[in-house]
């Protein structure tokens, strides 16, 4: 059967014009109710960590946040291995759970290849016991990247060409489940950074950490490229910018709401700072304010206050704020202050690129909604409607990128990136049920549950519950040792790579696959395994010594000698299993040093690097250095140089 | 041709100048050969410095700022009381400490009174722009400076010795350095490295950071250069975004690693000994330590509105000017200045172009506001209603009589004017010739002396070339003399073309003698689209006439003014505004604070003789409201000695409503709650004196400093007096006077004239944590205003053993500003001893300091 790629262009213009349509209606559909209650005061959330320690030598971390209304509930989890030592150089960060994010089911996975299906599916809680799926594995992240590249090659060369309905499939699962799984890490990324100022957050602060939190920024194809510098920009600017963007947008939104006569409230979040806010308008100005009253909506988003006529007889969910005797807004009463009555009109991310983004209209669901689909209902109509591609149809993606540069200036809340971090990270505090008082959580936890734009999405109530759900089996697997035998075949196939190369391992792979599991390669040696432990705390140290050798000289001004002389020492007792870029580090460490004793352990790693790098550094280093250094192997020693070596007890190492 | 002609050359010049500097031998180590090397940081409070430097970090069992630390604080000078001088703001601080003379730059943006010709001097794009147009050699505000024959510091150092980097003052483009910073992403490291750079996005402020710093420690190294500055403004950037820890302490310890890679040149260059680093900021910044937001008011949309005036007003970028499509990819060359018309316009609702107010704003905490002449603004209302046809015969001829009757009072003053005017504008003509045939015989002569390598040319002697570059190489000085020239020629015949249409203006409105003429006359002609007319005080703040209410007349006939016009009194509008959503109690909910207007000095005299007090003479005298209760009266006299002397008078319910307008106020005791909270400071410093009669006596400048420093917003005092300063007046006063030709008294008087256009009408001070936003919104730091935490910022000074800088560490506890910092420079880098300049100095146009040298970090 032939399909024809290009649908008739009429049928194609209705179409479109009737997804518009829908896209941007706003039903004027109340959508909440409820009597109002006295104001609940607003508690900041709190972030708690467990952690349980597994047999292998690891060590899981569970973020929780605080519930004083209930039980605490687990939002992400990392395992760092240990190796089981108290050697904390060797420590690495392996795998993150994020315990909202439910794996697919079979229905959601099918829906989630419709294009323009943008609604959630039923609630979906995973099976008590089941094992939660890691969601980020930090030592196959380069493996991962080149797996996404490879994919994406195969997307354009095999699944695009077989058709429209392959193509919009793939692609829109591909979407989906990108912005599922992104939505709930990146929302795991707040609560890590907002977690890392906790005094208990030890595993968070270490110097790699950022690198490893970089990982998580940059997923998917782009990582294959990346270094662990660039990791640990991208993860510092991430965060720099989800700064950035929570302090404009909680001043232009508190600045037109001003303008606006409304009320702004910042609500306290897991995140950083407060991330959400809720503009409110009073009853009493509403009733006094003719119908005809001037309103911008711009920023807000949302249809006048004034002229709704469903304020002026309003039965839904009120709070009591006080207007204190200066005229200002408060949510605590005061001396002097008066009470007013407030209606909420809407709820705002504030953490987003350039405007708050519209999370909940209390008085149309829909409006938040279309604005979150309408980008990708325009790429949608441009790819499979319009069937344009971006080197067949360039006038189609030149306009799209026209209009992405022209809303994204003006502020229009219309294709911005997707909110699904901002609602993330609103669903969560819903679910803590601190923020909000109970009423109002309540009614917003019904407006969230029909927001969801991606059928892979579940109710925000069960996710609460699968979040639960995936902690208790987490830890069963933690108690059960499913997790030891995970960690341990990951730790064998870093060994087999440390031990053998490409061609070894892929004869290796070869003769088990061949032998169908029949051959199976020799269990690890004790000198295997400890090499590997001293391979991972090689790393470390070098990394250290890098960070050292890098800073201005002399060294000793930003650095105290005893703070890296571990690592020093660490080099020079297993100077063989050094990388030979560490030979430039150790050289500009003598160079800079104004410590003799350090000079000294410098130069003796660099002797006992086995490489020709080490050797030509200590050749340059032996015809610039002064005299009072004995490079090894030189004849010349100066009597400090050697009184220093016999105060830390060194022999002299020959080259 | 000429034009194109010149820029081919100046942009070979250019290249030259990047790629080959003739330097000189390098010079043996001894103090006479001293180097300096200045860090121009932006924005460095030195509570941020102070609240680091001493905390270890755990990792590396060092400060948290190991090299500001070791440089400044282990050894070293370091001035713990050092402050902005006049507006904790960039352009008008570095200006001051980059020429150690007062204010001549009055703020980031300015607007010229005659024409509204508007210069924004933060604007870096909008110089590159004009000088790849030929139309500026020099940023704006090197030219006003240069105008009042007022060198930099960094002019003290022929162009061969020097280095100075990319700041907001210098001489000349660094076009090479731009470049290098545009191909940077692709250019550096290995190709993983770029790919992952340009796939993490790019970063511009570290590349730029990265390629500027690359210039200046390759300068630092060279033995060979004498003088080498930098700036960094990242600190300044990084506190505006968000104040949080993790973005001020990443800022703070770039800057300290930064410090660190300085100091390793130094002690790369051999030449440790003899050098000085020197490190100076231009102000500091007003953040919540905690993290929490700065709160931000939209002031033009205020002015927008009816309450307000209604006005159409001109302004740096404008309210979110960061959301509109200007300056963005869609629009990347659009005009940097913002014209905001106001809907609710009373009178010209149909001419959105009639600017009838600028402001002076940048999204810190003030503003300065510039409102036209309201007798402009009367007559173009009557002016309006004449020609409307709507008046009866009886409105009619009362209106008419009181056009007249604006145009008679003002007639001598605009004639006068005009005819000023009309004499420099020919003097400007003539200069516009006599450069036009300086630059024909500049180019052939500087043809004639293109070198031959095997030719080696004498060096000029310091300040004997033509260029303003202070060349030592003749031909270089010859081809960017060319350069200024062309420029010259160019701005010369802009000024001619503006500040004719205001002469024309003028003219106009000093030859209408009827009332029919008046009617018949063009309102373009009559009233400039951005003629703002002379500066306003008090009396016409107090009731600016912002539309015509009817047409009343006196018993005399005449048109009855104050019943005619409704007015808005500014003394009290901005400072009336309260916001609802003010996010802590402690922040309150008025965001301006108070507000600063010139008075008459002979009507204050006046008044305060009426209200029991007597003061013999005043030169000026401002009125300082926080509302009409709480305000003070700033007077200023100039002692025989020419130092300036200040007194301070509380008083309350200003008002010039009295029909002969004269001032009326009630005197008022030393209290709590007055405009800059000195009464009630406890680190108000009397010398034991009772604090109200300290308070209220006569002090000069830097008595009010020494007591006022550590207050939190007394150093208004010398500040808004800096702000408000004329000094540069004496300086065109004296060029005149040394003058032999008729012309060049003529030029400096219009240069005079121009800088006397871009004062302001009414200053405007944000309450702490509050800001007067701008293009965007700074929820992080802010400053701008007097209070001591936007004011209290660094400067640290370290010198080898062969310098006369004292080892240290020292820690200076009297107090200092920006006037202090040029002459203890040059000291520190040798070109003066004991303050005295040279004669070279002299010919170089530097004159005697008005601030002192920090003595203290001398060795005696």
């Amino acid at each position: 059967m032939h399909y024809c790629n290009v649908l008739p262009k009429r049928a194609t213009l209705r179409l479109v014009a009737l997804l518009l349509a829908l896209a941007f209606v706003f039903p004027a559909a109340p959508v909440f109710g409820g009597e109002s209650e006295p104001a609940a005061a607003t508690v900041p959330q709190r972030l708690v960590a467990e952690r349980t320690a597994l047999a292998s030598g690891a060590e899981i971390v569970t973020i929780f946040g605080r519930s004083s209304s209930g039980p605490d509930s687990p939002i992400v989890a990392m395992l760092t291995d240990t190796l089981g030592d108290e050697d904390p150089a060797n420590d690495q960060l392996r795998y993150v759970w994020v315990f909202t994010y439910c794996p697919p089911s079979l229905k959601q996975r099918v829906l989630a290849c419709i294009p323009f299906y943008y609604a959630r599916t039923s609630a979906r809680i995973p099976k008590a016991g089941a094992t939660p799926p890691i969601v980020h594995d930090f030592s196959r992240y380069r493996s991962s990247a080149w797996k996404s590249l490879a994919f994406y090659g195969a997307q354009l060369a095999v699944l695009d060409p077989a058709g429209l309905l392959v193509r919009a499939g793939t692609r829109t699962y591909l979407r989906n489940e990108s912005d599922y799984r992104g939505a709930h890490l990146e929302n795991a990324l707040s609560v890590i950074q907002a977690f890392r100022k906790n005094p208990d957050a030890r595993e968070f602060r270490g110097p790699g950490v950022d690198a490893s939190l970089g990982q998580l920024v940059k997923r998917g194809k782009v990582g294959a490229f990346l270094g662990k510098d660039q990791l640990t920009a991208a993860a510092r600017k991430h965060f720099s910018k989800s700064r950035k963007n929570v302090a404009r947008n909680w001043e232009l939104l508190r600045q037109r709401s001003e303008e606006e006569g409304l009320f702004f409230e910042p609500i306290a979040s897991t995140s950083e700072s407060a991330a959400h806010a809720i503009v409110w308008v009073s009853a009493d100005e509403i009733e006094r304010s003719p119908r005809k009253r001037e309103f911008n909506s711009r920023f807000l988003n949302i249809s006048s206050p004034w002229s709704d006529e469903r304020l002026r007889q309003w039965e839904g969910y009120t709070r009591r704020f006080y207007i204190e005797p200066s005229g200002r807004y408060s949510a605590v009463p005061s001396d002097g202050s008066t009470s007013v009555e407030m209606i909420p009109l809407g709820i705002y991310g504030l953490d987003f690129p350039r405007i708050p983004a519209l999370l909940v209209d209390f008085r149309s669901f829909f409006n938040p909604k279309s604005r979150e689909i309408s980008g990708r209902a325009l790429d949608d109509v441009g790819r499979y409607l319009l069937d344009a591609t971006p080197f067949g149809d360039a006038k189609f993606f030149v306009l799209k990128r026209f209009w992405g540069i022209f809303s994204r200036r003006k502020g229009i809340d219309i294709s911005q990136p997707t909110r699904a971090t901002a609602y993330a990270q609103l669903a969560t505090m819903v679910s803590l049920a601190e923020a909000l008082d109970p009423e109002l959580n309540s009614i917003v936890n019904n407006a969230l549950r029909r927001l969801r734009t991606n059928p892979m999405q579940s109710r925000w109530d069960s996710e609460a519950e699968a979040a639960r759900t995936q902690y208790d089996a987490l830890m069963a697997a933690a108690k059960s040792g499913e997790l030891d035998k995970r960690l341990e075949r990951d730790r064998a196939a870093e060994r087999v790579r440390l031990e053998h190369g490409l061609l070894g391992r892929t004869l290796r792979r070869v003769a088990t696959i061949g032998s169908f599991g029949l051959y199976r390669p020799k269990a690890d040696s004790p000198d295997s395994l400890e090499r590997y432990a001293l391979t991972r705390s090689m790393r470390t140290h070098v990394s250290l010594l890098e960070e050292v050798a890098a800073t201005p000289h002399p060294i000793d001004v930003a650095w105290a000698p005893e703070k890296y002389r571990e690592s020093l020492d660490f080099v020079l007792a297993h100077g063989e299993l050094a990388p030979p870029d560490l030979a430039p580090v150790l050289a500009s460490i003598v160079r800079g040093s104004d410590d003799v004793e350090t000079q000294v352990i410098a130069l003796e790693c660099l002797a006992r690097m086995k490489d020709g790098a080490a050797h030509d550094q200590l050749a340059q280093l032996g015809s610039s250095l002064d005299s009072s250094i004995a490079v090894p192997g030189s004849s010349s020693i100066a009597p400090g140089v050697r009184a220093a070596q016999d105060k830390a007890g060194r022999v002299p190492v020959a080259p | 041709m000429i034009r194109v002609r010149w820029v081919v050359s100046s942009f070979v010049a250019v290249l030259l100048l990047g790629g080959w500097v003739a330097r000189a031998a390098p010079l043996p180590d001894s103090a006479a050969n001293t180097r300096l090397i200045v860090v121009k940081v932006d924005g460095l409070p030195q509570a941020a410095v102070d609240a680091y430097v001493n905390r270890i970090d755990p990792r590396t069992g060092r400060s948290v700022l190991p090299w500001i630390r070791h440089l400044y604080y282990e050894s070293g000078v370091r001035t713990e009381n050092f402050y902005s001088r006049g507006i904790s703001l960039s352009e008008p601080s570095w200006a001051i400490i980059d020429t150690g003379q007062h204010s001549l730059v009055k703020g980031n943006f300015e607007a010229d009174r005659n024409t509204g010709d508007t210069v924004d001097h933060l604007s870096f794009v909008g110089f590159y722009l004009d000088s790849a147009k030929s139309q500026r050699v020099f940023p704006p505000a090197v030219e006003a400076l240069d105008a009042c024959r007022t060198p930099l510091t960094s002019d003290a150092w022929q162009f061969e010795d020097r280095e100075t980097g990319i700041q907001l003052l210098r001489r000349g483009t660094l076009w090479f350095e731009l470049f290098k910073v545009g191909i940077a992403p692709a250019s550096r490291g290995t190709i993983g490295q770029r790919v992952g750079d340009i796939l993490i996005g790019v970063n511009e402020t570290e590349i730029w950071a990265k390629v500027s710093e690359e210039r200046f420690v390759e300068a630092v190294r060279d033995p060979a250069v004498r003088y080498a500055d930098f700036y960094w403004p990242f600190i300044d950037e990084a506190l505006h975004d968000d104040n949080s820890e993790a973005s001020l302490r990443g800022a703070l310890s770039n800057f300290d690693r930064m410090l660190g890679r300085i100091q390793q040149a130094i002690a790369e260059s051999g030449t440790a000994g003899r050098t000085v680093l020197a490190v100076v900021s231009d102000h500091g910044s007003t953040y919540d330590v905690e993290g929490k937001y700065s709160q931000g008011i939209n002031l033009i949309g205020y002015l927008e509105r009816p309450e307000f005036g209604a006005h159409h007003s001109m302004s740096r970028g404008g309210p979110l000017a960061n959301y509109e499509l200007e300056g963005s990819a869609l629009k990347p060359f659009a005009s940097a200045i913002a014209l905001t018309a106001s809907r609710h316009s009373f009178y010209l609702a149909d001419r959105p172009g009639q600017i009838t107010c600028a402001m002076d704003y940048d999204g810190n905490e003030r503003a300065q506001l510039y409102l036209r002449d309201p007798d402009l603004a009367r007559l173009q209302m009557l002016w309006r209603a004449l020609r409307a046809g709507k008046l009866d015969a009886r409105s009619y001829e009362v209106a008419g009589r009181g056009a007249m009757a604006i145009l008679d009072r003002r007639r001598a003053g605009w004639s006068a004017e005009a005819f000023e005017l009309g004499e420099e504008l020919v003097a400007l003509a003539r200069r516009g010739s006599a450069l036009r045939r300086e630059l024909a015989a500049l180019e052939a002569e500087t043809k004639r002396a293109r070198p031959r390598s095997s030719e080696s040319s004498a060096g000029i002697a310091p300040f004997a070339g033509r260029s303003a570059l202070n060349h030592r190489d003749p031909y270089r000085d010859l081809v960017d003399r060319g350069r200024e020239l062309a420029v010259e020629v160019f701005r010369t015949d802009k000024l001619r073309n503006e500040y004719g249409a205001f002469r024309n203006s003028l003219a106009t409105r000093s030859k209408v003698v009827s009332v029919e003429a008046f009617v018949a006359a063009d309102e373009t002609a009559l009233f400039g689209f951005r003629e703002f007319g002379r500066t306003l005080d008090a009396r016409d703040l107090a009731a600016y006439p912002v539309r015509l209410r009817d047409i009343v007349a006196t018993d005399a006939g005449a048109l009855d003014e104050r019943a005619s016009f409704v007015t808005v009194n500014y003394l009290e509008a901005f400072t009336g505004i309260r916001i609802r959503n003010s996010a802590s109690a402690e922040r309150g909910t008025a965001p301006v604070s108070w507000i600063v207007a010139e008075m008459d000095a002979a009507a204050t005299v006046a008044a305060l003789g009426a209200a029991g007090r007597h003061v013999q003479t005043i030169d000026r005298a401002f009125l300082v409201s926080a509302d009409r209760d709480r305000q003070l009266l700033m007077l200023y006299r100039t002692a025989d000695d020419g130092r300036q002397l200040v007194t301070l008078a509380p008083i309350s319910r200003f008002s010039a409503d009295s029909p002969t307008g004269a001032y009326e106020f009630d005197l008022a005791a030393w209290r709590s709650g007055l405009p800059f909270g000195l009464f009630e400071d406890e680190s108000l410093k009397t010398g034991g004196q009772d604090r109200s009669a300290w308070l209220s006596a006569e002090h000069d400048l830097i008595s009010w400093r020494d007591g006022v420093h550590r207050t939190a917003e007394g150093l208004a005092v010398v500040g808004f007096t800096e702000v408000a300063t004329t000094a540069y007046r004496q300086r065109f006063d004296e060029l005149i006077a040394r003058a032999t030709q008729a012309d060049d008294k003529l030029l400096l008087r219009f240069e005079r004239r121009r800088r006397d256009a871009v004062a302001t009408d009414l200053f405007l001070h944000a309450a702490p944590h509050w800001n007067f936003d701008l293009k965007d919104f700074n929820a992080g730091g802010n400053h701008g205003g007097f209070g001591r935490s936007s004011m209290h910022t660094v400067f640290w000074i370290r010198g080898g053993a062969q310098t006369r800088i004292q080892a240290g560490p020292l820690a200076v506890q009297a107090p200092y500003d920006g006037l202090d910092v040029a002459p203890t420079l040059m000291e520190a880098g040798g070109l003066t001893t004991g303050g005295a300049l040279t004669d070279e100095l002299k010919r170089g146009g530097f004159r005697s300091f008005p601030g002192a040298i920090v003595k203290e970090a001398f060795r005696p």
